[in-house]
């Protein structure tokens, strides 16, 4: 049972994530842009943040950045979730300090493997 | 004598009538082709493959250009949101031009800006060459180019000729961009690679709509009556109007608040002239003019998706400087490339939309202005009788009216961004209310824009390039930071 | 003055007939979204949970819609198969197909609209089943633009290998597909588009080629590289070699360092050259460290400063090289290494995070 944030714009893959993740017994706070990620993470207490790359207002990137930049958040671990595939984009997601990178289309099987395996390796 | 003058008085109220006739209906005709395009374009909704634009690592780099002039209320939330824009590979290039405030400090703070030695190539000469270049300290594709003062034209130059990628996108600082803009406006050049040359996206009224973070998250009608009329303005001469000159391949004008061009045929032409008001469309005249010269096949295409919002002006006193400006800029442009008005050389453009520009547009407010004049006088001394005054009075306004509402239709059944049903009354309301002051003011205006394009024709052309800038946005309407809107 | 009369009714009644429409355009648009979503809502939410439950044989209850209700939940049902992959995409696309979507689609496929062909392309290239691919190859010669670039899109989407052929086809010039759109979707079919296009560096238009070279390069198939370095020899169209060359650098494949260095140093162009000292710096042969700094050191300002952004790109050696040109050489070449040094440290300085500011907008 952990709180997992889910910041994507598109609601099929929100709702889908969220629904996912509390049938395997979590905890989702599901938002659809950067600006309320920031504010979800400042709220509550959340144990991994899933982002979208390309959100209006503010990328997953961005997000992920400023998570980096805050004691509070710096160690929350994000995957990101992205359209884009190419190997640089990839390597920018992980400049940006994010711990792994979930490509659409995307099979809710693995997404759930990925996050308890990212859940497993913070609390170690 | 008397009657002389009578026949004479007749003759132009007629003249006058058959003038406001042809305008309306040239309007008429231009919404019925972007009518065809929207319905064409509807259909296809679902199967444009944007999504997939988005992800293609072949998509054509594009390098966004942003001049800017003393902006620092709102000049991060725009780069901010421009950094943010959905397109696989861009750089955002910001060029200070000359700014005597806190813009640069406000940009190092929000970005971490680190400076770089600055190597130019200069592609496109300039007046002012840059005196810093700096770059945001991780992976944000950001660069800030501080200059002296120069101009909105040179300092685009300057930014052009500091620019990496293929294709260059003008913007402007006050414009808020939709997050799909750059692949709404690139498309084309995915779509038709080999003869697409300039895309140019519309402008819509950003007043009243619910802002955040730069973007707009909900389109309102605004509450002063002056910018509800410009809405209706600008859905029938920017939407409509440029969808249809687009559709007949003759697009003259591409909007600087969000155009996309290729670099290189910029560069072939020489880039932007500072020397010039308008700019914007003189550069794409230009490129017509070298395209067309060259016999090389091309295209000029307009995207009517709601793409880039601009404040527009609220006080009479801003709006007649903007259309002052403006008046003038056409003018300048029309004399300047007057060699192509019924050139058949120049195809379309020569024949067809460099003469309506220069009889609906250039000559548009002395007719306007002189007919109501005419007509006046000639009822007053009986020449006409009062039925010729109120057909008068239908055709000009009237049948104005007919066309404003038939531009609504349009964008009701094509992009229906005015959720609300009380904008819609207020759209109708505005569209009638435009024929009783507005449009014979709006003359008045470009009567005067005209007439200092003409005093001034052999003046420095310099000396207005900075009110230019400043007067599209002045202080009391740039964006204020995060607290604008909301 | 009856005339004026008359016009002026005429008017009047030409206004209110348009505002009327509008208002009736409104009002139906409105409708019929509060009905669909009221209708499609609750199949959503149904649809969603037996998704993210695996519980792949609830969706027996769907194969029991109406086939009306069906129809107005199908276009979700496929937008939202076309973000999934493994198993919950095949229960889905069986669903469709059960269900008649497929069907529905083949036939729109053939309907005179154009518009509807289009979206039965994308349909058919999210159902992927051999005959929806096999339906695809044959709108990607559709005589609209539109429906041959998003058959071309579906191909791609499908995930089948079927669709290599077609798609190669459709890369030659006259096809009147766009070409990035073909090379987006032979890079989403992945390795199996590796052979075709092998083979299709020997087509017999040069534009095939050409694309077939660049394609290759973005696939990241170790396999083409022989095939490749053979379209970099000297008596190779200039063209073809660029590509191969900038495909060789994406690859980054070490036999190919030669070959590069040689068009690196004594390229007959610029943007060949650029190519080449590009694709160096992806190769991380450190071998190619003198190369590039002579390039900073002479070359023309575009290729130095590409040059120096290759050096860094090869980490310490490479640096060493730029500290060493940023303090002995003179004039443009000690500007570009200075600045690909700034730039490739960056991210070092210390201060304020960037993005602090980004925040305070939330």
């Amino acid at each position: 049972m952990s709180l997992i944030l889910v910041a994507d714009d598109d609601r099929d893959i929100r709702d889908l994530v969220a629904f996912k993740l509390s049938n395997a017994g979590h905890e989702v706070v599901a938002v659809e842009d950067g600006p309320s990620a920031l504010g979800a993470l400042a709220d509550r207490l959340v144990e991994v943040a899933i982002l979208d790359v390309s959100m209006p207002g503010m990328s997953g990137f961005d997000v992920c950045r400023s998570m980096r930049s805050e004691a509070r958040t710096a160690s929350i671990p994000v995957l990101l979730l992205t359209a884009k595939a190419q190997e640089a984009d990839v390597q920018t997601g992980f400049a940006y300090g994010a711990d792994d990178y979930i490509v659409k289309p995307f099979s809710p099987r693995e997404l759930l493997s990925r996050v308890e395996a990212v859940l497993a390796r913070s609390r170690r | 004598m008397r009657s002389d003058v009578g026949h004479v008085l007749v003759a132009t109220d007629w003249f006058v009538l058959a003038y406001f006739f042809a305008i309306n209906s040239g309007y008429l005709a231009l919404i019925a082709l972007a009518a065809i395009e929207f319905v064409r374009h509807g259909r296809l909704q679902g199967a444009l493959g944007y999504d997939d634009t988005f992800v293609n690592p072949l998509a054509p780099p594009v390098s966004i250009i942003l001049p800017t002039y003393n902006e620092q209320a709102g000049i991060v939330t725009s780069v901010a949101a421009m950094l943010a824009l959905r397109y696989p590979e861009f750089e955002v290039v910001v060029v200070l031009d000359g700014c005597t405030d806190d813009s640069f400090s406000v940009l190092e703070r929000a970005f971490d800006l680190i400076e770089m030695p600055c190597v130019v190539v200069e592609q496109i000469p300039t007046r002012v060459p840059p005196t810093a270049k700096f770059v945001a300290a991780g992976a944000a594709p950001l660069v800030v180019i501080t200059k002296e003062n120069s101009g909105r034209a040179d300092a685009i130059n300057v930014g052009i000729n500091a620019s990496r990628y293929p294709l260059v996108c003008m913007v402007d600082a006050d414009s808020i961009l939709d997050p799909e803009a750059l692949l709404h406006v690139a498309q084309p050049f995915m779509d038709d690679p080999e003869r697409v040359i300039a895309t140019g996206g519309v402008i819509r009224a950003a007043n009243g709509c619910r802002i955040r973070h730069g973007r707009i998250m909900e389109v309102r009608m605004p509450r002063p009556w002056i910018a509800r009329i410009q809405v209706m303005e600008y859905l029938r001469a920017f939407l409509l109007g440029r969808t249809g000159w687009s559709r007949l391949g003759s697009l003259l004008i591409i909007s600087g608040a969000f155009g996309l061009f290729r670099k290189d045929l910029v560069i072939e032409v020489g880039g932007l002239d500072p020397t010039c008001i308008g700019e914007d469309a003189e550069l794409v005249v230009r490129l017509h003019k070298a395209m067309r010269q060259a016999r090389r096949p091309y295209r000029v295409v307009f995207v009517a998706e709601p793409v880039s919002w601009t404040e527009v002006p609220e006080t009479a006193r801003v709006l007649a400087r903007q259309r002052r400006r403006w008046a003038r800029g056409l003018a300048e442009v029309l004399w300047r490339h007057r060699s192509m008005i019924g050139n058949p050389r120049y195809g379309r453009i020569g024949l067809l939309a460099m003469p309506y520009f220069v009889v609906f547009e250039y000559l548009a407010p002395f007719i306007q202005i002189a007919g109501l004049a005419a007509v006046a006088v000639a009822l007053a001394l009986g020449a006409i009788n009062v039925v010729f005054g109120v057909v008068f009075l239908l055709v000009a306004l009237g049948y104005g009216l007919l066309v404003s509402i038939a531009a609504l239709v349009i964008e009701e059944l094509s992009f229906h961004r005015y959720a609300r049903w009380r904008d819609l009354a207020i759209a109708v309301a505005a569209a009638t209310l435009e024929n009783f002051g507005y449009r014979q003011l709006t003359a008045l205006w470009q009567l005067q824009g005209t007439w200092a394009a003409l005093r001034r024709k052999r003046a420095v052309w310099g000396e207005m390039t900075r009110t230019g800038f400043t007067l599209e946005a002045p202080a009391d309407l740039a964006p204020s930071g995060g607290g604008r809107g909301e | 003055m009856t005339a004026a009369v008359d016009l002026v009714e005429a008017m009047a009644a030409l206004v209110a007939f348009l505002l009327v429409l509008v208002v009736a355009a409104r009002f139906a648009r409105l409708v019929r979204a509060r009905q669909r979503d009221a209708r499609i809502a609750p199949l959503r939410q149904e649809l969603l949970a037996m998704i993210a439950s695996e519980d792949l044989a609830a969706l027996e209850g769907f194969r029991r819609l109406a086939p009306a209700r069906w129809r107005l939940f199908e276009p979700s049902v496929l937008s939202l198969t076309a973000k999934l992959r493994g198993e919950s995409q095949r229960a889905l696309i069986t669903l469709c197909c059960e269900l008649g979507t497929l069907e529905r689609a083949l036939s729109a496929s053939r309907s005179a609209r154009a518009a509807r062909r289009a979206v039965a392309a994308e349909a058919l290239g999210t159902i992927g089943t051999n005959e929806a691919v096999t339906r695809l190859s044959m709108l990607a010669r559709d005589r609209s633009a539109f429906v041959r670039a998003a058959a071309v899109r579906a191909l791609g989407r499908s995930g089948r290998s079927a669709g290599v052929g077609p798609l190669i086809a459709a890369l030659e010039p006259g096809s009147g597909v766009p070409h990035r759109f073909v090379a987006q979707a032979l890079l989403r079919l992945g390795e199996p588009s590796a052979p075709g296009l092998i083979a299709a560096l020997g087509h017999p238009h040069s534009e095939v080629r050409e694309r077939a070279a660049e394609i290759l390069g973005l696939l990241g198939t170790r396999s083409a590289v022989p095939a490749l370095l053979q379209a970099c020899g000297s008596d190779v169209a200039r063209a073809l070699r660029l590509h191969a060359l900038r495909a060789l650098g994406r690859l980054g494949a070490p036999q190919a360092f030669s070959v590069l260095c040689e068009a690196a140093e004594h390229g007959e162009d610029e943007d060949l050259r650029r190519l080449a000292v590009q694709a160096l710096g992806r190769l991380g042969h450190l071998g190619a460290v003198p190369i590039l700094a002579a390039v900073v050191a002479t070359g023309p300002d575009r290729l130095a400063a590409i040059a120096a952004e290759s050096l860094v790109a090869l980490k310490a050696p490479g640096e060493a090289a730029l500290s060493e040109l940023a303090t002995s050489a003179c004039g443009p070449a000690q500007l570009h290494a200075k600045a690909a040094l700034v730039f490739a440290h960056r991210g070092e300085r210390a201060g304020a995070p960037a993005g602090s500011e980004l925040k305070a907008f939330s």
